[in-house]
């Protein structure tokens, strides 16, 4: 069987693209990732020489706005990775593969949905600008 | 289905194999020799070369770290004198770090990875091979300034404004910025190799369920090195910059702040302790298993911990700033980021417990093992006191005393230096023809478990007392003397066990084929028989242990019963297969042996410590030489498509020559799009953070902003340059038709970008800006520093495609030349597309 026989054309890979099996499976961190950026960079702003003044009321409201959309966010794609891996296009794998995946963005979400509450409780607590 | 056809599904080659067809896969991949053995590329000789000098730095920086316990042991010592002393605990962290502990995993993942892959080498090997080669150059000159009293004295994160040229003059600085600069690049190009390596070199069915921890530790590794790396090598840029041209980044009374410093080596520095665990860590899950004669217990767990770990590490920067004023609640999102990330580390710690425990008494004691026990108490303890100094007011107690040395050497050494044995042990033969002593190995390890925690566990106790860091000497009375006393006796135990495992190296370690394949009954590829092709063919992979659950594979192996048994291009070749389901998709030719980049890892390395003592026209002669070397390198590696497609077993014919996304050339421009991106981000964050510190030195007036003409300009000049290049491919004629508007285009791509970024200066220089005066001019003109060196790599790759063209060596099929420069042109035209809106949007926004 001659499964290829143009000189520079690639033999068939994989179905389903890897850019997107990587957010994917990753989707969990990366919102981590996202609203780690977004309160660090809020607290910092609003208590900067910049924004002196407007700290704490705004700086709370940002961060628990930014906090609870992305729990939110994390909760769904760790409850129905299946849905979440169609939404990045990611189409036929191996049961064992697709298996792995799954499982891999499940327990991601879970770890990042941890460390997201964790961070935004933060805001309930302390005030934003004091130390 | 009748037996032969399923004989023929399961092995992909028919045997036996024909005469002479081994004989030749010798010849192709064999090592050089005498004077020549500098060129080889194999990766087990370059990993060896690699992890032999990572081994000799450890060595080195530890009998450093001996002259200073020695000058501790006793209050009011005068061995050294303080400023020796500084240069000591620098050069000591400096080189443990840099030098040591991220080469040693990288040279790990260049000699094993190929080896557990079933891969003929990794994809790049010449770039390997520079990567080693500029490391070891630039690591030995770094080291050896200690002799010279030129070694830097800053510690080894060289805080401004202490390491600024008010107060420290001299080039000793300048030592270790531009040296670790230099190499860092040296570690990313070995992170490039590492991450395509894994993903696109994987033996067939090799999918991502069913590759081994170590490639999974690698891949985040190397992913971390992406994103971590480029943040110090800004910092070492600004800093360097500042202390030989003056522009204030730093300096607080023109608008700098010495924490951006802090922030951008912290963003880099802590992942880096994560760097170093995670391939250790996946040294440990293939380690245990074996010893275990079990299964990893949760391998799908660990995965996602690694995962987990190498993002949650990112988030742990300001851990080490708690007690520089930051806001509670900044330090609270940190604190808990370094609570997070003891999850899943204690994910990897349960699931190793557990693999052992479910062996019900198989678990085997010898060298190995017993370093891996070794590690887990001790990383444990070091973990456990991590959670301690996470909490903030804990850390305010314990911040910058001899606490802080206990828990960072419980989890250094811990978490790397114990595995790292473990590994010599293990994997020693794989590479030589028997293995090490089980008696000196075990007696080494004593003295190394015994020493390390006679040392390291009463520091603790100093540092509670209240012994800071980096003090050179102490008065008597202060209730020191007997804890000090004691580390330093477990110190030179240390000492002796590292001694005893050189001297089992001497004894015993002889490189080359020979010994028992699988003397500890491991279920990874590794294992197989090798010989300097690595594998005899490359088998077919169903299962994460496939030497235990198919024993005849070894012998299926070596007959040459699986893929790509033979040479059918006469070079060195492997297969690439698919990122995610591990399918075949082409064959890749790699170059041999060489001078050329042996000769660009000196010169670059030349060209660098040339620069640090200010010999400005040799430096720049040893960077023509260096980019000359890497051209005549880049020259003859694009080998074109006439020896394919070839046959490589199991019906599928193969392509030898593949550009566009499934290439591993693009895959390779993909990662130096996130390593440019990550350091421009790096930059954009510092732009931003300069600001927030300091905005009045910001412009107060439309009349310190360059006009809008010149920005459009530059926006112009660089969107036509985009244009020039898609022309150039568009115009790529078939082979033996030179199309003469290829060059055109090419050139007038180069002409527009350099014209870009020319207009760009012109314009803050006609704004009256001055990148002398304040943080905000200095970081207007970094922006179009950044994009510069890469529009000055883009006109050089530039020329050499069009030289190409007239060598008849591009058109329309063999074009990769030409596709990876058009595709740093379009990364680079949307970084400097951002630069332009950020610099010139920015300060309109806020007037």
């Amino acid at each position: 069987m001659n499964r290829n026989t143009q000189h520079t054309t690639p033999a068939p890979g994989d179905r389903t693209p890897f850019w997107g099996t990587t957010l994917y499976s990753m989707i969990g961190v990366i919102l981590w990732t996202l609203h780690f950026g977004f309160v660090y960079g809020i607290s910092h702003v609003v208590c900067s020489p910049a924004l002196a003044g407007r700290a704490d009321s705004l700086g709370r409201a940002l961060i628990l706005g930014g906090t609870v959309p992305i729990l939110v966010l994390i909760a769904l794609a760790g409850l129905w990775p299946e849905r979440t891996a169609r939404l990045f296009r990611v189409g036929t794998m191996s049961t064992d593969t697709a298996g792995f995946l799954h499982h891999v963005a499940r327990f991601i979400c879970l770890l990042s949905f941890l460390g997201v509450a964790w961070a935004g409780a933060a805001a309930l607590i302390l005030p934003v600008c004091a130390g | 289905m009748s037996e032969t056809n399923e004989t023929s599904r399961k092995f992909p080659s028919p045997t036996p194999r024909p005469e002479g067809e081994e004989e030749e896969l010798l010849r192709i991949w064999a090592t050089p020799t005498g004077w020549r053995l500098p060129t080889a590329v194999n990766n087990t000789v370059i990993g060896l070369l690699y992890l032999g000098a990572a081994f000799t730095f450890f060595v080195l920086a530890g009998i450093l770290a001996l002259v200073m316990r020695t000058q501790l042991a006793v209050p009011g010592n005068d061995l050294v004198d303080q400023e020796l002393y500084n240069q000591l605990f620098t050069v000591h962290g400096t080189t443990m770090m840099f030098l040591f502990a991220v080469p040693a995993m990288e040279a790990l993942g260049v000699l094993l990875l190929p080896q557990m892959l079933a891969a003929r080498d990794l994809p790049f090997p010449r770039l390997s091979a520079f990567a080693v080669w500029a490391y070891v150059v630039g690591g030995t000159v770094f080291f050896s300034t200690i002799f010279y009293d030129l070694a830097p004295a800053g510690g080894w994160f060289m805080y401004p404004p202490l390491t600024l040229t008010e107060y420290q003059p001299g080039d000793n600085a300048d030592f270790w910025l531009l040296g670790i600069g230099f190499i860092e690049i040296s570690a990313i190009a070995g992170a490039i190799e590492i991450i395509v390596g894994v993903l696109r070199t994987r033996p067939p069915g090799m999918s991502l369920d069913k590759l081994p921890i170590f490639g999974w530790a690698m891949l985040i590794f190397a992913g971390m090195i992406m994103v971590a790396f480029p943040a110090v090598i800004l910092a070492t840029m600004l800093l360097e910059i500042e202390r030989a041209f003056d522009w204030p980044f730093f300096t607080a009374a023109q608008g700098g702040d010495p924490l951006l410093w802090q922030h951008l080596f912290w963003f880099f520095g802590h992942p880096e302790v994560y760097l170093i665990f995670l391939p250790a860590a996946g040294l440990v899950s293939m380690i245990v298993p074996t010893m275990a004669r079990t299964p990893l217990v949760g391998h799908k767990l660990i995965v996602v911990a690694l995962i987990a770990t190498g993002f949650f590490s990112f988030g742990l920067w300001v851990h080490h700033m708690y007690a520089t004023g930051i806001p509670d609640l900044s330090l609270a999102f940190f604190s808990a980021a370094s609570m997070a990330v003891a999850i899943p580390s204690g994910i990897q710690v349960f699931s190793w417990i557990a693999t052992m425990a479910k062996s019900k008494g198989r678990w085997q004691i010898n060298v190995p093992s017993l370093f891996i026990l070794g590690m887990l108490f001790i990383f444990t303890l070091g973990g456990l006191t991590g959670v301690m100094v996470a909490m903030v007011p804990f850390d305010w107690q314990a911040h910058d005393s001899y606490f802080i040395v206990a828990h960072m050497h419980y989890v250094m050494i811990g978490g790397t230096v114990f595995p790292l044995f473990a590994v010599f042990y293990y994997w020693v033969p794989m590479v030589a023809k028997k293995t090490l002593s089980e008696r000196l190995g075990k007696i080494a390890f004593w003295f190394m478990f015994i020493g390390f925690n006679v040392s390291f566990l009463p520091m603790h106790v100093t540092g509670l007392m209240g012994m800071p860091r980096r003090v050179w000497t102490y008065p008597e009375g202060l209730g020191w003397e007997t804890f000090n006393m004691v580390s330093t006796v477990g110190a030179y135990m240390i000492a002796i066990g590292v001694g005893v495992f050189i001297l089992d190296l001497v004894r015993n370690l002889r490189i080359g084929e020979g010994g028992e394949d699988n003397p500890w009954g491991a279920g990874t590829l590794e294992f197989l028989p090798q010989d300097v092709y690595s594998t005899r063919t490359i088998p077919q992979v169903d299962s994460l242990y496939p030497l235990w659950d198919d024993p005849d594979l070894p012998g299926n192996v070596a007959a040459g019963a699986y893929y790509l048994p033979n040479a059918p291009t006469g070079g060195r070749e492997t297969i690439i297969t698919s990122a995610i389901e591990a399918k075949p998709q082409y064959v890749v030719q790699m170059p041999g042996p060489g001078w050329a980049h042996v000769i660009a890892a000196v010169f670059t390395a030349a060209c660098f410590l040339l620069l640090t003592v200010k010999i400005v026209v040799p430096a720049i002669l040893c960077a023509l030489i260096a980019v000359f070397s890497c051209l005549r390198w880049v020259w003859t590696i694009d080998k074109g498509p006439d020896n394919g497609p070839v046959d490589i077993g199991g019906g599928y014919n193969l392509p030898v020559y593949v550009t566009g996304p499934t290439s591993h050339g693009w895959w390779a421009m993909m990662v130096l799009y996130i390593v440019a991106g990550s350091l421009y981000l790096s930059y954009l964050f510092s732009y931003l953070y300069v600001w927030t510190v300091s905005p009045e030195v910001w412009p107060q007036t439309m009349d310190a902003v360059a006009g809008l003409g010149w920005p459009l300009f530059s926006a112009a000049a660089m969107t036509g340059s985009v244009v020039a290049f898609v022309l150039a491919q568009k115009t790529l004629g078939p082979r033996e038709a030179r199309n003469p508007l290829t060059p055109f285009f090419i050139g007038l791509g180069a002409v527009l970008a350099v014209g870009a970024v020319v207009a760009e200066f012109r314009g803050h220089i006609a704004a009256g800006l001055r990148p002398t005066e304040t943080s905000y001019e200095a970081m207007v003109f970094m922006a179009g520093i950044l994009s510069a060196q890469i529009i000055a790599a883009i006109a050089v790759m530039a020329g050499f495609v069009i030289a190409r063209h007239y060598a008849g060596r591009l058109d329309r099929v063999r074009c990769a030349g030409l596709e990876n420069t058009a595709l740093l042109v379009y990364y680079t035209a949307g970084q400097f597309l951002l630069g332009l809106l950020v610099i010139h949007g920015f300060p309109r926004v806020l007037l």
